[in-house]
Protein backbone atom coordinates (compact mmCIF):
# COMPACT_ATOMS: atom_id res chain seq x y z
CA UNK A 1 0.00 0.00 0.00
CA UNK A 2 1.42 3.34 -0.99
CA UNK A 3 0.11 5.39 1.94
CA UNK A 4 2.65 7.57 3.74
CA UNK A 5 3.39 6.63 7.37
CA UNK A 6 2.26 9.99 8.68
CA UNK A 7 -1.14 9.45 7.14
CA UNK A 8 -1.35 6.02 8.68
CA UNK A 9 -0.41 7.49 12.05
CA UNK A 10 -3.07 10.14 11.67
CA UNK A 11 -5.57 7.40 10.88
CA UNK A 12 -4.67 5.50 14.06
CA UNK A 13 -5.11 8.67 16.07
CA UNK A 14 -8.48 9.34 14.51
CA UNK A 15 -9.66 5.82 15.30
CA UNK A 16 -8.66 6.29 18.94
CA UNK A 17 -10.42 9.63 19.13
CA UNK A 18 -13.66 8.48 17.58
CA UNK A 19 -13.85 5.30 19.67
CA UNK A 20 -13.46 7.51 22.72
CA UNK A 21 -15.73 10.38 21.82
CA UNK A 22 -18.72 8.98 19.98
CA UNK A 23 -21.50 7.80 22.23
CA UNK A 24 -22.68 4.33 21.34
CA UNK A 25 -19.84 3.67 18.90
CA UNK A 26 -19.21 0.03 18.07
CA UNK A 27 -16.51 0.21 15.40
CA UNK A 28 -14.40 2.67 13.48
CA UNK A 29 -12.63 1.74 10.26
CA UNK A 30 -10.44 3.94 8.10
CA UNK A 31 -9.74 2.58 4.66
CA UNK A 32 -8.28 3.64 1.34
CA UNK A 33 -10.82 4.53 -1.28
CA UNK A 34 -10.02 1.27 -3.06
CA UNK A 35 -11.06 -0.76 -0.05
CA UNK A 36 -7.89 -1.59 1.89
CA UNK A 37 -7.94 -1.15 5.64
CA UNK A 38 -5.62 1.44 7.10
CA UNK A 39 -6.65 1.48 10.75
CA UNK A 40 -9.56 -0.03 12.62
CA UNK A 41 -10.97 -0.85 15.99
CA UNK A 42 -14.12 -2.73 16.84
CA UNK A 43 -15.97 -4.36 19.68
CA UNK A 44 -15.99 -7.47 17.60
CA UNK A 45 -13.59 -7.96 14.71
CA UNK A 46 -16.17 -9.72 12.58
CA UNK A 47 -17.90 -6.39 12.23
CA UNK A 48 -15.00 -4.82 10.42
CA UNK A 49 -13.60 -7.63 8.33
CA UNK A 50 -15.35 -6.54 5.17
CA UNK A 51 -16.07 -2.97 6.13
CA UNK A 52 -13.23 -1.41 4.16
CA UNK A 53 -14.26 -2.93 0.87
CA UNK A 54 -17.95 -2.36 1.45
CA UNK A 55 -17.35 1.27 2.39
CA UNK A 56 -15.30 1.71 -0.75
CA UNK A 57 -18.09 0.43 -2.95
CA UNK A 58 -20.76 2.42 -1.15
CA UNK A 59 -18.75 5.61 -1.27
CA UNK A 60 -18.19 5.11 -4.97
CA UNK A 61 -21.88 4.53 -5.56
CA UNK A 62 -22.61 7.57 -3.43
CA UNK A 63 -20.34 9.56 -5.71
CA UNK A 64 -22.28 8.34 -8.75
CA UNK A 65 -25.57 9.26 -7.07
CA UNK A 66 -24.29 12.75 -6.34
CA UNK A 67 -23.12 13.28 -9.91
CA UNK A 68 -26.19 11.80 -11.55
CA UNK A 69 -28.48 13.99 -9.45
CA UNK A 70 -26.40 17.06 -10.24
CA UNK A 71 -25.75 17.70 -6.58
CA UNK A 72 -21.98 17.51 -6.68
CA UNK A 73 -19.55 15.34 -4.83
CA UNK A 74 -20.67 12.86 -2.21
CA UNK A 75 -19.60 13.79 1.32
CA UNK A 76 -20.98 10.85 3.20
CA UNK A 77 -23.30 7.88 3.03
CA UNK A 78 -25.54 7.20 6.00
CA UNK A 79 -27.20 3.85 6.55
CA UNK A 80 -29.85 3.23 9.14
CA UNK A 81 -30.27 -0.36 10.21
CA UNK A 82 -32.54 -2.13 12.67
CA UNK A 83 -29.93 -2.03 15.40
CA UNK A 84 -27.95 1.09 14.65
CA UNK A 85 -26.26 3.29 12.09
CA UNK A 86 -23.34 3.18 9.74
CA UNK A 87 -21.75 6.40 8.57
CA UNK A 88 -19.22 6.49 5.77
CA UNK A 89 -17.43 9.75 5.18
CA UNK A 90 -14.97 10.84 2.54
CA UNK A 91 -11.65 12.21 3.78
CA UNK A 92 -9.94 13.69 0.75
CA UNK A 93 -6.28 13.94 1.50
CA UNK A 94 -4.41 15.20 -1.55
CA UNK A 95 -2.20 12.10 -1.61
CA UNK A 96 -4.89 9.55 -0.99
CA UNK A 97 -8.63 9.29 -0.80
CA UNK A 98 -9.73 7.78 2.49
CA UNK A 99 -13.05 6.64 3.84
CA UNK A 100 -13.96 6.82 7.51
CA UNK A 101 -16.64 4.33 8.55
CA UNK A 102 -18.34 4.59 11.91
CA UNK A 103 -20.69 1.90 13.21
CA UNK A 104 -22.94 2.81 16.12
CA UNK A 105 -25.74 1.20 18.06
CA UNK A 106 -29.26 2.54 18.32
CA UNK A 107 -28.32 4.54 21.42
CA UNK A 108 -26.00 6.82 19.46
CA UNK A 109 -26.92 10.37 18.70
CA UNK A 110 -26.46 10.73 15.00
CA UNK A 111 -25.76 14.44 15.08
CA UNK A 112 -23.00 13.91 17.59
CA UNK A 113 -21.51 11.01 15.66
CA UNK A 114 -21.59 13.03 12.46
CA UNK A 115 -19.97 16.04 14.12
CA UNK A 116 -17.02 14.10 15.49
CA UNK A 117 -16.66 12.09 12.31
CA UNK A 118 -16.47 15.27 10.22
CA UNK A 119 -13.84 16.71 12.58
CA UNK A 120 -11.92 13.48 12.06
CA UNK A 121 -12.03 13.76 8.30
CA UNK A 122 -10.67 17.29 8.50
CA UNK A 123 -7.82 16.06 10.68
CA UNK A 124 -7.04 13.33 8.18
CA UNK A 125 -7.15 15.71 5.26
CA UNK A 126 -4.53 17.87 6.97
CA UNK A 127 -2.18 15.00 7.79
CA UNK B 1 6.03 -36.06 -57.02
CA UNK B 2 5.13 -32.94 -55.09
CA UNK B 3 1.86 -32.17 -56.80
CA UNK B 4 0.24 -29.20 -55.12
CA UNK B 5 -2.79 -29.99 -52.99
CA UNK B 6 -5.71 -29.53 -55.31
CA UNK B 7 -8.49 -30.02 -52.80
CA UNK B 8 -9.77 -26.75 -51.35
CA UNK B 9 -8.33 -26.24 -47.90
CA UNK B 10 -11.60 -26.78 -46.12
CA UNK B 11 -11.98 -30.24 -47.63
CA UNK B 12 -8.49 -31.60 -46.97
CA UNK B 13 -8.52 -34.46 -44.53
CA UNK B 14 -7.83 -33.34 -40.98
CA UNK B 15 -5.20 -35.54 -39.39
CA UNK B 16 -3.52 -35.38 -36.03
CA UNK B 17 -0.02 -36.00 -34.76
CA UNK B 18 1.44 -36.39 -31.31
CA UNK B 19 5.02 -35.87 -30.20
CA UNK B 20 6.93 -37.85 -27.58
CA UNK B 21 10.50 -38.13 -26.54
CA UNK B 22 11.80 -35.12 -28.40
CA UNK B 23 13.73 -32.35 -26.65
CA UNK B 24 11.49 -29.31 -26.19
CA UNK B 25 13.35 -27.27 -28.75
CA UNK B 26 13.04 -29.94 -31.45
CA UNK B 27 9.39 -30.49 -30.61
CA UNK B 28 8.69 -26.80 -31.00
CA UNK B 29 10.61 -26.71 -34.26
CA UNK B 30 8.75 -29.72 -35.61
CA UNK B 31 5.36 -28.22 -34.78
CA UNK B 32 6.34 -24.89 -36.30
CA UNK B 33 7.50 -26.54 -39.51
CA UNK B 34 4.28 -28.52 -39.80
CA UNK B 35 2.33 -25.29 -39.44
CA UNK B 36 4.49 -23.55 -42.02
CA UNK B 37 4.07 -26.41 -44.46
CA UNK B 38 0.31 -26.44 -44.01
CA UNK B 39 -0.26 -24.62 -47.27
CA UNK B 40 1.58 -27.37 -49.16
CA UNK B 41 0.71 -30.63 -47.44
CA UNK B 42 -2.08 -32.76 -48.87
CA UNK B 43 -3.66 -33.13 -45.45
CA UNK B 44 -4.10 -30.67 -42.63
CA UNK B 45 -2.09 -31.74 -39.58
CA UNK B 46 -2.97 -30.69 -36.06
CA UNK B 47 -1.10 -31.49 -32.87
CA UNK B 48 -2.80 -33.26 -30.01
CA UNK B 49 -1.57 -34.80 -26.80
CA UNK B 50 -2.18 -38.46 -27.55
CA UNK B 51 -4.20 -40.98 -29.59
CA UNK B 52 -3.21 -39.19 -32.77
CA UNK B 53 -3.21 -40.51 -36.33
CA UNK B 54 0.57 -40.24 -36.43
CA UNK B 55 3.06 -40.60 -33.58
CA UNK B 56 6.24 -38.60 -33.90
CA UNK B 57 8.93 -39.91 -31.58
CA UNK B 58 12.52 -39.17 -30.72
CA UNK B 59 15.14 -41.78 -31.45
CA UNK B 60 15.77 -42.37 -27.75
CA UNK B 61 12.37 -43.98 -27.20
CA UNK B 62 12.44 -47.74 -26.94
CA UNK B 63 11.13 -49.61 -30.02
CA UNK B 64 7.39 -50.22 -29.87
CA UNK B 65 6.37 -53.57 -28.42
CA UNK B 66 5.91 -56.38 -30.90
CA UNK B 67 2.39 -56.96 -29.74
CA UNK B 68 1.32 -53.81 -31.63
CA UNK B 69 -1.70 -55.21 -33.45
CA UNK B 70 -1.08 -55.38 -37.17
CA UNK B 71 -4.61 -54.43 -37.99
CA UNK B 72 -4.43 -51.17 -36.05
CA UNK B 73 -1.09 -49.64 -36.90
CA UNK B 74 -0.53 -46.07 -35.93
CA UNK B 75 2.33 -44.85 -38.09
CA UNK B 76 5.41 -43.99 -36.10
CA UNK B 77 7.78 -41.36 -37.43
CA UNK B 78 11.15 -41.26 -35.74
CA UNK B 79 13.11 -38.01 -35.65
CA UNK B 80 16.70 -37.83 -34.55
CA UNK B 81 20.27 -38.92 -35.28
CA UNK B 82 19.83 -42.68 -35.38
CA UNK B 83 17.36 -44.43 -37.65
CA UNK B 84 15.29 -47.15 -35.97
CA UNK B 85 15.53 -50.76 -37.25
CA UNK B 86 12.44 -50.10 -39.38
CA UNK B 87 9.88 -47.46 -40.03
CA UNK B 88 9.88 -43.89 -41.31
CA UNK B 89 12.75 -41.71 -40.14
CA UNK B 90 13.83 -38.12 -40.58
CA UNK B 91 17.28 -36.99 -39.67
CA UNK B 92 17.89 -33.80 -37.69
CA UNK B 93 18.22 -31.01 -38.62
CA UNK B 94 14.83 -31.19 -40.30
CA UNK B 95 14.51 -30.07 -43.88
CA UNK B 96 11.19 -28.64 -44.97
CA UNK B 97 11.06 -30.55 -48.27
CA UNK B 98 11.83 -33.87 -46.62
CA UNK B 99 9.25 -33.26 -43.92
CA UNK B 100 6.62 -32.26 -46.47
CA UNK B 101 7.20 -35.40 -48.51
CA UNK B 102 7.11 -37.58 -45.41
CA UNK B 103 3.90 -35.99 -44.12
CA UNK B 104 2.22 -36.46 -47.49
CA UNK B 105 3.32 -40.09 -47.67
CA UNK B 106 2.23 -40.93 -44.13
CA UNK B 107 -0.91 -38.86 -44.52
CA UNK B 108 -1.91 -40.88 -47.54
CA UNK B 109 -1.41 -44.09 -45.55
CA UNK B 110 -3.62 -42.81 -42.74
CA UNK B 111 -6.34 -41.61 -45.10
CA UNK B 112 -6.32 -44.94 -46.93
CA UNK B 113 -6.59 -46.85 -43.68
CA UNK B 114 -9.39 -44.57 -42.68
CA UNK B 115 -11.27 -45.16 -45.89
CA UNK B 116 -11.13 -48.87 -45.19
CA UNK B 117 -12.52 -48.20 -41.76
CA UNK B 118 -14.81 -45.49 -43.04
CA UNK B 119 -17.58 -47.81 -44.09
CA UNK B 120 -17.65 -49.29 -40.59
CA UNK B 121 -17.47 -45.88 -38.91
CA UNK B 122 -20.15 -44.34 -41.06
CA UNK B 123 -22.42 -47.32 -40.46
CA UNK B 124 -21.88 -46.84 -36.77
CA UNK B 125 -22.55 -43.13 -36.98
CA UNK B 126 -25.70 -43.66 -39.01
CA UNK B 127 -26.92 -46.03 -36.34
CA UNK B 128 -26.06 -43.53 -33.67
CA UNK B 129 -27.81 -40.76 -35.54
CA UNK B 130 -30.87 -42.92 -35.98
CA UNK B 131 -30.95 -43.49 -32.23
CA UNK B 132 -30.59 -39.77 -31.58
CA UNK B 133 -27.17 -40.43 -30.15
CA UNK B 134 -26.09 -37.39 -28.21
CA UNK B 135 -22.56 -36.10 -27.96
CA UNK B 136 -21.18 -34.27 -25.01
CA UNK B 137 -18.12 -32.13 -24.91
CA UNK B 138 -15.52 -33.23 -22.37
CA UNK B 139 -13.44 -30.11 -22.51
CA UNK B 140 -13.07 -27.09 -24.74
CA UNK B 141 -11.32 -28.30 -27.89
CA UNK B 142 -7.81 -27.29 -28.95
CA UNK B 143 -7.72 -24.08 -30.90
CA UNK B 144 -6.33 -25.88 -33.98
CA UNK B 145 -9.59 -27.80 -34.31
CA UNK B 146 -11.64 -24.61 -34.18
CA UNK B 147 -10.39 -23.42 -37.51
CA UNK B 148 -13.61 -21.77 -38.63
CA UNK B 149 -16.27 -19.55 -37.12
CA UNK B 150 -18.73 -22.36 -37.73
CA UNK B 151 -16.70 -24.85 -35.71
CA UNK B 152 -16.33 -22.34 -32.91
CA UNK B 153 -20.12 -22.02 -32.86
CA UNK B 154 -20.68 -25.78 -32.96
CA UNK B 155 -18.27 -26.25 -30.08
CA UNK B 156 -20.06 -23.52 -28.14
CA UNK B 157 -23.40 -25.24 -28.72
CA UNK B 158 -21.95 -28.50 -27.43
CA UNK B 159 -20.44 -26.73 -24.45
CA UNK B 160 -23.83 -25.61 -23.26
CA UNK B 161 -25.46 -29.03 -23.44
CA UNK B 162 -25.08 -32.43 -25.07
CA UNK B 163 -26.61 -32.56 -28.51
CA UNK B 164 -27.38 -35.03 -31.25
CA UNK B 165 -26.24 -34.41 -34.81
CA UNK B 166 -29.73 -33.32 -35.73
CA UNK B 167 -29.91 -30.90 -32.83
CA UNK B 168 -26.56 -29.38 -33.76
CA UNK B 169 -27.70 -28.92 -37.30
CA UNK B 170 -30.97 -27.33 -36.24
CA UNK B 171 -29.34 -24.87 -33.89
CA UNK B 172 -26.60 -23.74 -36.22
CA UNK B 173 -26.12 -22.86 -39.86
CA UNK B 174 -24.17 -26.05 -40.45
CA UNK B 175 -24.99 -28.83 -42.86
CA UNK B 176 -25.39 -32.40 -41.65
CA UNK B 177 -22.01 -33.26 -43.15
CA UNK B 178 -20.26 -30.35 -41.45
CA UNK B 179 -21.71 -31.40 -38.10
CA UNK B 180 -20.75 -35.05 -38.61
CA UNK B 181 -17.23 -34.15 -39.71
CA UNK B 182 -16.70 -31.91 -36.72
CA UNK B 183 -17.98 -34.54 -34.30
CA UNK B 184 -15.63 -37.08 -35.89
CA UNK B 185 -12.70 -34.76 -35.48
CA UNK B 186 -13.61 -34.07 -31.85
CA UNK B 187 -14.08 -37.75 -31.12
CA UNK B 188 -10.72 -38.68 -32.58
CA UNK B 189 -9.07 -36.00 -30.53
CA UNK B 190 -10.83 -37.19 -27.41
CA UNK B 191 -12.77 -34.02 -26.76
CA UNK B 192 -16.21 -35.47 -27.13
CA UNK B 193 -17.92 -38.65 -26.04
CA UNK B 194 -21.26 -40.01 -27.03
CA UNK B 195 -23.82 -40.40 -24.33
CA UNK B 196 -26.69 -42.85 -24.58
CA UNK B 197 -29.58 -41.81 -26.79
CA UNK B 198 -31.54 -39.13 -25.03
CA UNK B 199 -30.45 -36.69 -22.38
CA UNK B 200 -30.40 -38.92 -19.38
CA UNK B 201 -27.85 -41.68 -19.87
CA UNK B 202 -24.13 -41.02 -19.90
CA UNK B 203 -22.85 -44.45 -20.90
CA UNK B 204 -19.98 -44.04 -23.32
CA UNK B 205 -20.36 -45.69 -26.69
CA UNK B 206 -18.92 -49.17 -26.90
CA UNK B 207 -17.66 -49.15 -30.45
CA UNK B 208 -14.04 -50.32 -30.56
CA UNK B 209 -12.73 -47.30 -32.41
CA UNK B 210 -13.97 -44.91 -29.79
CA UNK B 211 -11.59 -43.28 -27.44
CA UNK B 212 -12.05 -43.28 -23.70
CA UNK B 213 -10.96 -39.76 -22.94
CA UNK B 214 -12.01 -39.81 -19.33
CA UNK B 215 -9.39 -42.38 -18.49
CA UNK B 216 -6.63 -40.40 -20.19
CA UNK B 217 -7.45 -36.82 -19.61
CA UNK B 218 -9.33 -36.57 -16.38
CA UNK B 219 -7.45 -36.36 -13.13
CA UNK B 220 -9.44 -39.28 -11.85
CA UNK B 221 -12.10 -37.11 -10.36
CA UNK B 222 -15.15 -37.68 -12.48
CA UNK B 223 -17.46 -35.64 -10.31
CA UNK B 224 -17.60 -32.53 -12.53
CA UNK B 225 -18.66 -34.63 -15.51
CA UNK B 226 -20.87 -37.17 -13.79
CA UNK B 227 -23.79 -34.92 -12.88
CA UNK B 228 -26.31 -34.24 -15.62
CA UNK B 229 -26.31 -30.61 -16.77
CA UNK B 230 -28.32 -28.39 -14.45
CA UNK B 231 -31.49 -27.10 -16.08
CA UNK B 232 -30.65 -23.76 -17.59
CA UNK B 233 -32.43 -20.75 -16.17
CA UNK B 234 -35.22 -19.90 -18.59
CA UNK B 235 -34.53 -17.03 -20.89
CA UNK B 236 -37.34 -15.29 -22.70
CA UNK B 237 -36.72 -16.44 -26.30
CA UNK B 238 -37.47 -13.15 -27.99
CA UNK B 239 -34.90 -11.41 -25.81
CA UNK B 240 -31.95 -13.27 -27.27
CA UNK B 241 -33.08 -12.51 -30.79
CA UNK B 242 -33.42 -8.83 -29.90
CA UNK B 243 -29.94 -8.78 -28.39
CA UNK B 244 -28.56 -10.42 -31.51
CA UNK B 245 -30.22 -7.86 -33.69
CA UNK B 246 -28.99 -4.97 -31.57
CA UNK B 247 -25.42 -6.26 -31.74
CA UNK B 248 -25.71 -6.59 -35.49
CA UNK B 249 -25.36 -10.35 -35.42
CA UNK B 250 -27.06 -12.63 -37.91
CA UNK B 251 -29.65 -14.85 -36.36
CA UNK B 252 -28.62 -18.41 -35.64
CA UNK B 253 -30.67 -21.35 -36.82
CA UNK B 254 -30.82 -23.52 -39.91
CA UNK B 255 -30.37 -22.22 -43.40
CA UNK B 256 -33.86 -21.76 -44.82
CA UNK C 1 -37.45 -6.80 -16.94
CA UNK C 2 -33.83 -6.96 -15.97
CA UNK C 3 -31.45 -8.04 -18.70
CA UNK C 4 -27.80 -7.90 -17.80
CA UNK C 5 -24.46 -9.35 -18.71
CA UNK C 6 -21.51 -9.28 -16.35
CA UNK C 7 -17.89 -8.68 -17.11
CA UNK C 8 -15.32 -9.72 -14.53
CA UNK C 9 -11.60 -10.27 -14.29
CA UNK C 10 -8.49 -8.87 -12.63
CA UNK C 11 -7.50 -5.22 -12.49
CA UNK C 12 -6.32 -4.19 -15.91
CA UNK C 13 -7.88 -7.14 -17.70
CA UNK C 14 -10.14 -4.80 -19.64
CA UNK C 15 -13.60 -4.93 -18.09
CA UNK C 16 -14.19 -1.21 -18.32
CA UNK C 17 -12.72 -1.16 -21.83
CA UNK C 18 -14.88 -4.03 -23.02
CA UNK C 19 -18.05 -2.34 -21.83
CA UNK C 20 -17.01 0.96 -23.33
CA UNK C 21 -16.46 -0.80 -26.66
CA UNK C 22 -20.12 -1.73 -27.05
CA UNK C 23 -22.09 0.53 -24.73
CA UNK C 24 -24.34 3.21 -26.21
CA UNK C 25 -23.60 5.52 -23.33
CA UNK C 26 -20.18 6.39 -22.01
CA UNK C 27 -19.80 3.86 -19.21
CA UNK C 28 -20.58 4.92 -15.66
CA UNK C 29 -17.44 4.17 -13.73
CA UNK C 30 -16.58 3.90 -10.08
CA UNK C 31 -12.84 4.12 -10.43
CA UNK C 32 -10.66 5.40 -7.64
CA UNK C 33 -6.96 5.68 -7.06
CA UNK C 34 -5.23 2.35 -6.73
CA UNK C 35 -3.26 2.05 -3.49
CA UNK C 36 -1.98 -1.48 -4.21
CA UNK C 37 1.63 -1.05 -5.21
CA UNK C 38 1.89 -4.58 -6.56
CA UNK C 39 -0.21 -3.67 -9.58
CA UNK C 40 0.97 -0.93 -11.91
CA UNK C 41 -2.37 0.63 -12.56
CA UNK C 42 -3.41 4.10 -11.51
CA UNK C 43 -7.05 3.41 -10.88
CA UNK C 44 -9.31 0.53 -10.00
CA UNK C 45 -13.03 -0.17 -10.09
CA UNK C 46 -14.54 -0.42 -6.61
CA UNK C 47 -18.24 -0.43 -7.28
CA UNK C 48 -19.20 -1.32 -10.77
CA UNK C 49 -18.91 -0.22 -14.35
CA UNK C 50 -22.15 0.29 -16.15
CA UNK C 51 -22.98 0.46 -19.82
CA UNK C 52 -26.13 -0.22 -21.74
CA UNK C 53 -27.65 -1.09 -25.07
CA UNK C 54 -31.22 -0.35 -26.03
CA UNK C 55 -33.10 -3.16 -27.73
CA UNK C 56 -35.66 -2.59 -30.44
CA UNK C 57 -38.57 -2.91 -28.03
CA UNK C 58 -37.15 -0.25 -25.76
CA UNK C 59 -35.83 -2.62 -23.14
CA UNK C 60 -32.27 -2.23 -21.99
CA UNK C 61 -29.47 -4.73 -22.00
CA UNK C 62 -27.29 -3.66 -19.10
CA UNK C 63 -23.58 -4.37 -19.06
CA UNK C 64 -21.96 -4.45 -15.65
CA UNK C 65 -18.28 -4.64 -14.85
CA UNK C 66 -17.41 -5.93 -11.40
CA UNK C 67 -14.46 -4.94 -9.28
CA UNK C 68 -11.69 -7.49 -9.76
CA UNK C 69 -10.20 -7.93 -6.32
CA UNK C 70 -11.50 -10.67 -4.09
CA UNK C 71 -12.25 -8.27 -1.27
CA UNK C 72 -15.15 -7.04 -3.38
CA UNK C 73 -16.74 -10.45 -3.76
CA UNK C 74 -19.90 -9.16 -2.07
CA UNK C 75 -20.30 -6.99 -5.18
CA UNK C 76 -19.87 -10.08 -7.33
CA UNK C 77 -22.82 -11.68 -5.58
CA UNK C 78 -24.96 -8.58 -5.83
CA UNK C 79 -24.17 -8.02 -9.49
CA UNK C 80 -24.55 -11.69 -10.42
CA UNK C 81 -28.19 -11.80 -9.38
CA UNK C 82 -30.37 -12.27 -12.43
CA UNK C 83 -27.51 -11.93 -14.89
CA UNK C 84 -27.87 -13.65 -18.26
CA UNK C 85 -24.23 -14.63 -18.42
CA UNK C 86 -20.65 -13.82 -17.56
CA UNK C 87 -17.58 -12.81 -19.52
CA UNK C 88 -14.34 -13.52 -17.66
CA UNK C 89 -11.43 -11.45 -18.91
CA UNK C 90 -7.96 -12.78 -18.16
CA UNK C 91 -4.75 -10.81 -18.53
CA UNK C 92 -2.10 -13.21 -19.80
CA UNK C 93 0.69 -10.81 -18.88
CA UNK C 94 0.13 -11.35 -15.16
CA UNK C 95 2.32 -13.77 -13.17
CA UNK C 96 -0.27 -16.56 -12.81
CA UNK C 97 -3.24 -16.05 -15.10
CA UNK C 98 -4.56 -19.56 -14.54
CA UNK C 99 -4.80 -18.86 -10.81
CA UNK C 100 -6.56 -15.59 -11.64
CA UNK C 101 -9.05 -17.50 -13.76
CA UNK C 102 -9.75 -19.91 -10.91
CA UNK C 103 -10.66 -17.03 -8.62
CA UNK C 104 -13.50 -16.03 -10.95
CA UNK C 105 -14.59 -19.55 -11.81
CA UNK C 106 -14.94 -20.12 -8.06
CA UNK C 107 -16.36 -16.71 -7.24
CA UNK C 108 -19.07 -16.96 -9.89
CA UNK C 109 -19.57 -20.73 -9.80
CA UNK C 110 -23.30 -20.59 -9.27
CA UNK C 111 -23.87 -18.05 -12.03
CA UNK C 112 -21.70 -20.03 -14.44
CA UNK C 113 -23.54 -23.23 -13.73
CA UNK C 114 -26.98 -21.68 -14.17
CA UNK C 115 -26.29 -19.51 -17.17
CA UNK C 116 -23.41 -19.14 -19.60
CA UNK C 117 -19.80 -18.07 -19.52
CA UNK C 118 -17.04 -17.11 -21.92
CA UNK C 119 -13.37 -16.84 -20.98
CA UNK C 120 -11.46 -14.26 -22.99
CA UNK C 121 -7.69 -14.17 -22.68
CA UNK C 122 -6.05 -10.84 -23.40
CA UNK C 123 -2.48 -9.90 -24.29
CA UNK C 124 -1.72 -13.31 -25.78
CA UNK C 125 0.01 -11.64 -28.74
CA UNK C 126 2.79 -10.50 -26.43
CA UNK C 127 2.43 -13.19 -23.76
CA UNK C 128 1.71 -16.54 -25.35
CA UNK C 129 2.04 -18.64 -22.19
CA UNK C 130 -0.01 -20.09 -20.67
CA UNK C 131 -1.54 -21.19 -23.95
CA UNK C 132 -5.17 -21.97 -24.68
CA UNK C 133 -4.52 -25.69 -24.10
CA UNK C 134 -3.55 -24.91 -20.51
CA UNK C 135 -6.71 -22.88 -20.05
CA UNK C 136 -8.92 -25.61 -21.51
CA UNK C 137 -7.22 -28.17 -19.30
CA UNK C 138 -7.61 -26.07 -16.14
CA UNK C 139 -11.25 -25.47 -16.90
CA UNK C 140 -11.79 -29.17 -17.44
CA UNK C 141 -10.14 -29.85 -14.08
CA UNK C 142 -12.64 -27.48 -12.52
CA UNK C 143 -15.58 -28.99 -14.36
CA UNK C 144 -16.34 -25.79 -16.26
CA UNK C 145 -17.23 -26.16 -19.90
CA UNK C 146 -17.32 -22.96 -21.86
CA UNK C 147 -15.50 -21.27 -24.73
CA UNK C 148 -12.02 -19.94 -24.07
CA UNK C 149 -10.35 -17.82 -26.71
CA UNK C 150 -7.92 -14.96 -27.17
CA UNK C 151 -9.51 -11.52 -27.39
CA UNK C 152 -8.46 -7.91 -27.60
CA UNK C 153 -11.28 -6.01 -25.95
CA UNK C 154 -10.26 -2.67 -27.37
CA UNK C 155 -11.78 -3.99 -30.60
CA UNK C 156 -15.58 -3.72 -30.50
CA UNK C 157 -15.96 -6.56 -33.00
CA UNK C 158 -14.16 -8.93 -30.69
CA UNK C 159 -16.30 -7.92 -27.73
CA UNK C 160 -19.39 -8.54 -29.85
CA UNK C 161 -18.00 -11.98 -30.68
CA UNK C 162 -17.69 -12.75 -26.98
CA UNK C 163 -21.28 -11.70 -26.43
CA UNK C 164 -22.38 -13.85 -29.34
CA UNK C 165 -20.74 -16.91 -27.79
CA UNK C 166 -22.77 -16.20 -24.66
CA UNK C 167 -25.96 -15.91 -26.70
CA UNK C 168 -25.30 -19.20 -28.49
CA UNK C 169 -25.08 -20.98 -25.17
CA UNK C 170 -28.24 -19.34 -23.91
CA UNK C 171 -30.11 -20.22 -27.07
CA UNK C 172 -29.17 -23.90 -26.91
Amino acid sequence: MNIAPRIKDAAETVVDTLMREIKGVKAVVIATEDGLELAARAENTAQVARMSAIASSLAALGAVAGEESGLGQCENVAIETALGHILMLQARHEEAGLIVSVVTGKDAVIGQALYFSKQATLALQRA
Amino acid sequence: MNTPATAPRARRPLLSFSVEGLPARDELLFKSLVRLLDHRTHQHWAWQVEDADLRVVGDRLPAPPEKEPADNPVPLLTIGETPPPRGPFLRLPLHADALEAMLNRLGALVVHARELGLAAASRRRNEQAAHGEEYRLLRWPSATLLDSTLRMKLATLLASRPASLQALQQRSNASAQECADFISVLERAGFVASSGGGATGFANSRAPESIWPDSHISTGNDAPHAAPPAPRANVEPGLLARIRSRLGLLSSGPRT
Amino acid sequence: MEHKILFTGTMGAGKTTAIAAVSEIPPVRTEVRNSDTSVAKATTTVGLDYGELTLDNGEKLRLYGTPGQMRFDFMWRILARGALGLVVLVDNSRPDPLADLEVYLDGFAELIEKTACVVAVGRMETHSEPGLEAYAQRMQDKGVLCPVLPANVTDPQQVVQLLELLLIQLEA
